[in-house]
């Protein structure tokens, strides 16, 4: 039964990232034109109930004009806390998802997702902080560079 | 005619009810495409930290959405006092746990409510679904979504700023939210000011802001103000006890210390003979060398061996110390 819901819950998050990648204008790291680079970062972590708290960072470099970060996050069971923090350690944004899950209740999720633009960033390194809980689930997170 | 009876009166629904009442509502059209489920959820926050929290347990109503995008949802059976509430929607498959936050697809509002509220709302956009939302009818709601409106705002050209203007944007952006805070009548917009300033970073240093505000809100007593409250430096008490016992040993110190030079002088006094006493007790009244020998009927050599022997035994260096003494 866990087996099937890794396998349920992947396949969504990998919808999830697909269905993001058909909307925007780039796929993966190039050229757009002559005068803008775009790149795209994409991570997907899956977590159980033994999974523990993790941070994820994203670096932003001088070259950076713009940078957004789109966090999707999907669990069955559990919790999961997740909180961005900026380059100079502000929280820039946090969410909290649980489910109680009852016995025949594997088909309902609860999601949370995230969504920051940020222009002229300073350098540094953004953390997104995950706290799983006794969770089962995954998280993707794809974050757009604008150079 | 009986049956037709009985459906008619079962056929009302809850939100019809809720409709017929003059309160005890909270109704709205939004303005949906076809990528969202039809239904709208409401969810009890408890306080303010758990306003980004999203559990199956937490919704306790939702209402189905017309095709137009009206909605009724009854709350005649929420508690009389004022709470938070969260409606949302949900994305198309994405079931009803489902919170997001940032960008076109945000799907949720905050309001406050009580069993007693009428609460018209309308959205005039699309994408996202809540913004540029108004409350038709609901004054404090209203100014509610006023600072939520703010923060959008200046969130949002804080986005696309250079760095330095961006610091200056936040940076006024939590002076004018703590104005707000402190000056706003209702208690529950006031702390929701607070929340959405970047209060946790600035406690130590508006300490005395903190306390004041604590003092100005004391009589509150909802898991709102206690959760926040909890979170400011309690030390303030035990600085306070600090305090106390400090002056309290400074204070029996310095009446130990007076004592002590009281006790000191009386001593020396002792040292001085009955006549000199005398004498003594004229010399602190200011009296001449002429006037105490006419008092004691002495020579004036005589006063003056007596001052010479007072200045030497009291270890003084003139009359005028004599005059100063208490």
């Amino acid at each position: 039964m866990k087996r099937k819901l890794y396998y349920v819950l992947t396949l969504l998050l990998v919808v999830l990232a697909t269905d993001l990648s058909a909307q925007t204008k780039i796929s993966g790291t190039g050229t757009q034109d002559s005068s803008e680079e775009f790149f795209k970062l994409n991570r997907e972590i899956l977590f159980n109930e033994t999974s523990r708290q993790k941070d994820i960072t994203i670096d932003v470099d001088a070259s950076t004009r713009e940078f957004n970060i789109e966090i999707k996050s999907v669990i069955n069971a559990g919790k999961l806390k997740v909180e961005i923090f900026d380059n100079n350690g502000m929280k820039q944004g946090t969410f909290k998802i649980s489910k109680q899950t009852q016995a025949d209740d594997y088909d309902e999720t609860a999601s949370g997702s995230f969504n920051k633009l940020i222009a002229n960033p300073t350098i540094g390194t953004w953390i997104v902080r995950i706290s799983p809980e006794e969770a089962i689930g995954g998280i993707n997170i794809q974050t757009y560079f604008v150079k | 005619m009986k049956i037709l009876l009985a459906i008619s009166i079962f056929g009302l629904s809850g939100d019809n009810i809720a409709h017929a009442r003059n309160t005890g509502f909270i109704e709205g059209k939004l303005h949906l495409d076809d990528s969202w489920d039809t239904i709208i959820y409401i969810a009890y926050i408890p306080t303010f930290e758990d306003m980004y929290t999203m559990s199956n347990d937490m919704i306790i109503s939702s209402a189905t959405i017309d095709s137009l995008g009206n909605f009724l949802l009854d709350i005649g059976f929420f508690p009389e006092s004022t709470h938070l509430y969260r409606i949302h929607l949900s994305k198309k498959g994405a079931g009803s746990n489902s919170i997001i936050i940032g960008g076109k697809d945000e799907n949720h509002l905050f309001l406050l409510a009580n069993r007693e509220s009428a609460i018209t709302i309308e959205s005039t956009l699309s994408h996202p679904p809540f913004h540029q939302v108004q409350f038709l009818n609901s004054a404090v709601n209203h100014k509610f979504q006023s600072i939520t409106e703010l923060v959008a705002r200046v969130d949002s050209l804080a986005s696309l700023s250079e760095a330095a203007k961006r610091q200056f944007l936040n940076k006024k952006l939590n002076e004018e939210l703590l104005v707000i805070a402190d000056t706003v009548a209702e208690p529950m917009v006031s702390l929701y000011a607070i929340y959405r300033s970047n209060y946790e970073t600035d406690i130590e240093d508006r300490r005395d802001f903190y306390q004041s505000y604590r003092n100005k809100w004391a009589d509150q007593h909802d898991t709102y103000f206690k959760a926040f409250f909890n979170k400011l430096p309690k030390q303030t008490k035990s600085n306070a006890y600090v305090y106390i016992i400090l002056s309290s040993i400074l204070a029996l110190m310095l009446g130990f210390g007076i004592g002590r030079i009281k006790f000191h002088k009386k001593n020396i006094i002792k040292k001085l003979s009955v006549q000199e006493k005398r004498v003594f007790e004229l010399l602190k009244k200011g009296a001449t060398n002429q006037e105490i020998s006419e008092e004691f009927n002495i020579g004036i050599s005589t006063v003056k061996s007596h001052v010479s022997n007072i200045l030497s035994k009291l270890n003084l260096k003139s009359r005028k110390d004599i005059i100063h003494m208490e």
